[in-house]
């Protein structure tokens, strides 16, 4: 095989490689970070999410403020365990919405929006101790509903 | 010996005879005393004496022993050095706290004689630390919603060993204690009192610190922009004689946003710029959620329902913070059989049908405009259903941090500008064809300018309704 042929094999071999990466980038990310990660205990715990749009396309979001805004909100204790769901959230059947409200955001394409979430509404982070935290968000359905997860953060409640 | 020692040494003090005769009271030159000098060189002066009779011994910054004589108001001090020789005179004002006069030094070895005044108060007038530096008797710049903690302290290592108490004011807006517009914090945490404590369910303002008589005063924070000022001032006791130091005051000039208004629209909003006039809202309608059939006040990027935009002629660095509350939210299922109409209302603590609640959580959302879409599921088995809905939208402003500071959300507080009450009546009726068809009538109010923040002690979440 001649040099310009194998260029030609490795430059086709590399667009495919460039379309295959480009492919698998989901329509939306989703990035978690915690404003203060020493909690007093008994005080709230919460993230800062930023949901950043990837695709081509205009999104519209939907945030009601609500817990079922959320796939998932997943906290584990120092050994890893799932800590127990708030009495809220064991209440709540986010299937059945009856009622409430929403706020409405248009992502341009590259376009992020930021949301505060009070996991400890959701988890049970009462007790001091180190928590990890990990959110899971539904995109929209025009963006083929897929959950996205984010990074895990770590949290710690004091005494 | 430099010229700096030798401006020193014109820090001692000699002779002054009152022309008049006519003496101050007679005071007491013992303890510490701290003040500046002036003329040929200028600096600080800090001392300390002691007295015999009418014999003075003490110190004069670095130089000691420092002698002389105070009687019939009239004090002499002099000093003598490898160097040179100083001497000075002053006299007391008529309360004894402070004492001024003249002040000569000569340089023996330079053959150098410098001249001036000088002025010193028993003890003076106090530092007033702000953010590492002495604002007393400065104007200092800040911004509204900014944390302010004050340590206070007498000018002297003396003074301040001597001291016995101190006194903050209140801060002060045209001298007085202002009322509305300085908080020591604004609160949004748990309430211990209710059955979950993990949530931000209760709002307050916590009042100035009242205690003033410590070392320190705050924290706490303007939250109008304005001119203010604090006073600061400590007692101390020397040969168990109590005097009281001269006012410290700090002034400040409190930045914030100007002329704040918001405006309200809705429909097809472009949500990136929000509205630019107060304007028609989104319109009821019958969508979809998860599915189901919903009636709706906008719901749609193309049909908003009410959107709220901010404005500011002029603002420093920070953001505008929206927090809601729900003064109605009650919904009504007629049923198709004909029996008794329900009353419903969304999840609620303490007390569920009890309002003013806050709207989820605070903040409701944060930027120059954010909107609101109320709406309620259509059940079948009823042929009705009726959301009577009304809220009251607040504006805040929250600066952004010092980057210098370390205590995490105390560092800044929003502070209030207003609110806007708008409401909604939608109804759905399912017709004979079995199609609902919505109907509605719908109005916002014209933005209010409020100073007051908005509390709430009950909190309202999206989620099933109770029926009863």
């Amino acid at each position: 095989m001649k040099a310009s042929s194998i260029a030609g094999c490795l430059g086709s071999a590399l667009l495919l490689l460039a379309a295959a990466f480009a492919e698998s980038v989901p329509p939306f990310s989703l990035t978690i970070a915690a404003p203060h990660p020493a909690v007093k205990a008994g005080y709230g715990v919460k993230v800062d999410a930023t949901f950043t749009n990837n695709s081509d396309s205009v999104a519209t979001l939907r945030f009601s403020g609500s817990l079922c805004d959320y796939a998932a909100v997943e906290v584990r204790d120092g050994d890893g365990n799932v800590v127990p769901d708030t009495e809220i959230k064991s209440k709540l059947d986010c299937a059945h919405m009856d009622a409430g409200e929403f706020r409405i955001y248009r992502l341009k394409p590259g376009e992020s929006r930021r949301e505060t979430i009070w996991v400890s509404r959701f988890s049970d982070m009462s007790k001091p101790g180190e928590y990890s935290v990990q959110v899971q968000w539904k995109a929209p359905e025009e963006f083929g509903g897929m959950v996205v997860k984010s990074n895990t953060i770590t949290v710690t409640v004091t005494p | 010996m430099t010229l700096r020692r030798c401006a020193l040494i014109s820090l001692l003090f000699a002779l002054l005879v009152l022309g008049s005769g006519a003496r101050a009271q007679n005071c007491s030159l013992a303890g510490p005393w701290t003040g500046s000098y002036s003329g040929d060189s200028s600096g600080s002066v800090a001392a300390s004496f002691t007295e015999t009779g009418t014999s003075v011994s003490g110190t004069v910054n670095d130089y000691s022993p420092v002698t002389g004589t105070n009687s019939d108001g009239q004090v002499s001090l002099g000093y003598t050095g490898n160097h040179g020789y100083g001497s000075a005179s002053g006299t007391f004002s008529a309360d004894c706290s402070t004492l001024s006069g003249t002040w000569i030094a000569v340089n023996t070895k330079k053959h150098k004689t410098k001249t001036g005044t000088f002025t010193m108060s028993q003890c003076g007038a106090p530092t007033m630390m702000f953010n590492g530096t002495n604002v007393a008797g400065q104007t200092t710049s800040v911004v509204a919603g900014q944390e302010i903690m004050f340590t206070g302290q007498a000018p002297s290592e003396e003074c301040v060993a001597a001291t016995v108490s101190q006194k903050w004011s209140l801060p002060l807006e045209n001298g007085k204690p202002t009322k509305k517009n300085a908080v020591g914090g604004y609160v949004v945490g748990p309430n211990a009192s209710t059955e979950d404590p993990s949530r931000p369910q209760v709002g307050a303002v916590t009042p100035l610190p009242t205690d003033t008589t410590t070392t320190s005063y705050g924290p706490f924070y303007f939250t109008s922009p304005g001119t203010y000022t604090l006073t600061y001032q400590y007692t101390f006791n020397i040969d168990g004689a109590s005097k009281t130091s001269p006012v410290s005051t700090a002034t400040f000039t409190v930045d914030g946003p100007t002329d704040v208004s918001v405006l309200t629209c809705g429909g097809d909003v472009d949500l990136s710029t929000g509205c630019t006039a107060n304007g028609p809202l989104g319109t009821v309608n019958i969508g979809t959620f998860d599915g189901s059939p919903y009636l709706q006040f906008g719901g749609t990027a193309t049909n908003v329902g009410i959107a709220f935009t901010a404005s500011a002629a002029t603002a420093p660095s920070g953001s505008f913070t929206w927090v809601q509350f729900l003064t109605k939210d009650v919904i009504t299922w007629t049923p198709s059989s004909g029996g008794a109409v329900l009353t419903c209302y969304l999840p609620e603590l303490p007390t569920l049908g009890v309002f003013p609640a806050l709207d989820n959580l605070f903040p409701y959302d944060s930027g120059g405009t954010v909107n609101d879409n109320p709406g309620t599921g259509l059940p079948s088995g009823f042929k009705k259903i009726n959301m009577a809905f009304s809220a009251e939208m607040n504006l805040m402003w929250t600066p952004t941090a010092d980057p210098g500071c370390a205590d995490g959300d105390a560092c800044t507080i929003p502070v209030p500008f207003g609110y806007v009450n708008w409401k909604v009546s939608a109804t759905a009726k399912l017709n004979k064809s079995g199609t609902w068809v919505p109907s509605g009538n719908w109005s916002a109010r014209e933005f209010v300018a409020s100073s007051s923040y908005p509390t709430w002690t009950s909190w309202v979440e999206n989620g099933q309704i109770t029926c009863h």
